[in-house]
């Protein structure tokens, strides 16, 4: 068991590393060779746990070569072109105003039901609202609604809204963040005197967001012990 | 590009790692080999140093092992452990036979695990 245990801890501590260099892709949208790879790598790290007789080195140096072709496949994919299109396809529109192009899903192997399935998944009921619906390289399906049937946007009303930008956590469970201090133009100085308006401590806080207007928005700690 | 330098470091070293215990284990087993054939050489001329040949094999067997359980798998590894471990009981009981025997067994395994590690097109496919 003791084997095991010191397997294991190995095992995760390369699997670890294995996905944080694999890159953030890999726990996104994942493109099929990303998939069979995430695949493979758990295979492969799952054998030396399961069986103590198979050495763990052989796992090891596969994982290292199939995390080294994925990171070398993605940068040479990222360069070129033609590499990532041999290697992913394009993006195939399925759906022309409203009408479906079924040579091209009899070609995808795609049904109308996954088709619809896919339209209902992101609010669309009616195939005759859509403008285009284009087949995603990994296997997603992005759509485009006719012009009467999108939502209505500020600028189609002529409305003019104020930008307050995303707001960012400045502090969270008693500790400042100051590292999103720039992202939303907040100094020190800035930070002490809203905490001090809105009259918390800063151990207090459970979060606080701010945004580029200077909207601060705090979430107290329940319970909390004040000497 | 700092990614890239990661992958290839990586590439260099899983690639290094693989012909280096290639070349280790290689060697271990061509040395656990003559040593063998020393000892059936020595038994089958009937010389009085066969005990002392046969310690230096188990000598050499327990250097040699841990690296083959590290690369090989290790039931595979039953059969030559049991046939080397066994040569002392044979050489003290003036075993002959059973002793030669054992030794032509464990060339035989060692053979054959050096076979399966030539990157050849038959251990390849």
């Amino acid at each position: 068991m003791f084997i095991t245990l010191l397997r294991v801890i190995i095992i995760y501590i390369l699997v670890i590393v294995s996905v944080r260099l694999m890159g953030k892709r890999q726990i996104g949208e994942m493109q099929p060779t990303e998939l069979v790879i995430t695949i493979l790598l758990s295979e492969i790290a799952a054998l030396p746990i399961l069986d103590n007789s198979q050495p763990i080195i052989n796992s090891i140096v596969a994982v290292l070569l199939l995390v080294s072709f994925e990171i070398i496949n993605s940068i040479l994919s990222l360069k070129i072109g033609k590499y990532r299109t041999l290697l992913q396809g394009h993006s195939l529109i399925v759906i022309r105003n409203g009408v479906i192009d079924q040579k091209q899903i009899m070609r995808l192997r795609l049904t109308v039901d996954d088709l619809l399935e896919s339209l209902r998944e992101q609010g669309v009921f009616d195939i005759n609202d859509v403008e285009y619906a284009i087949l995603e390289t990994n296997g997603k399906i992005s759509v485009l609604l006719k012009p009467e049937k999108r939502p209505a946007t500020p600028e189609a009303l002529n409305i003019k809204v104020d930008d307050k930008g995303m707001p960012f956590v400045v502090a969270y469970d008693g500790k400042i963040i100051d590292d999103n201090f720039e992202e939303c133009n907040l100094t020190m100085e800035k930070f002490n005197s809203i905490v001090n308006n809105q009259r918390v401590r800063v151990k207090e806080i459970l979060l606080m967001m701010v945004d580029k207007s200077g909207e601060a928005t705090i979430i107290k700690k329940e319970n909390t012990k004040t000497k | 590009m700092k990614r890239l330098y990661v992958a290839a470091a990586l590439l260099i070293f899983s690639v290094s790692i693989s012909f280096m215990c290639y070349f280790i284990l290689r060697n271990r087993v061509d040395n656990l080999v003559l040593h063998l054939n020393q000892a059936l050489e020595i038994s089958e001329n009937g010389g009085n140093s066969l005990i002392e040949k046969t310690k230096e094999i188990e000598d050499v067997w327990n250097e040699t092992s841990e690296i083959m359980h590290m690369l090989i798998i290790h039931t595979d590894l039953i059969e030559l452990e049991v046939d080397l471990l066994s040569l002392s009981e044979f050489a003290q009981e003036n075993s002959t036979d059973h002793y030669n025997e054992a030794c032509i067994s464990s060339i035989h395994n060692l053979q054959h695990i050096k076979e399966s590690l030539i990157p050849d097109w038959g251990n390849i496919l």
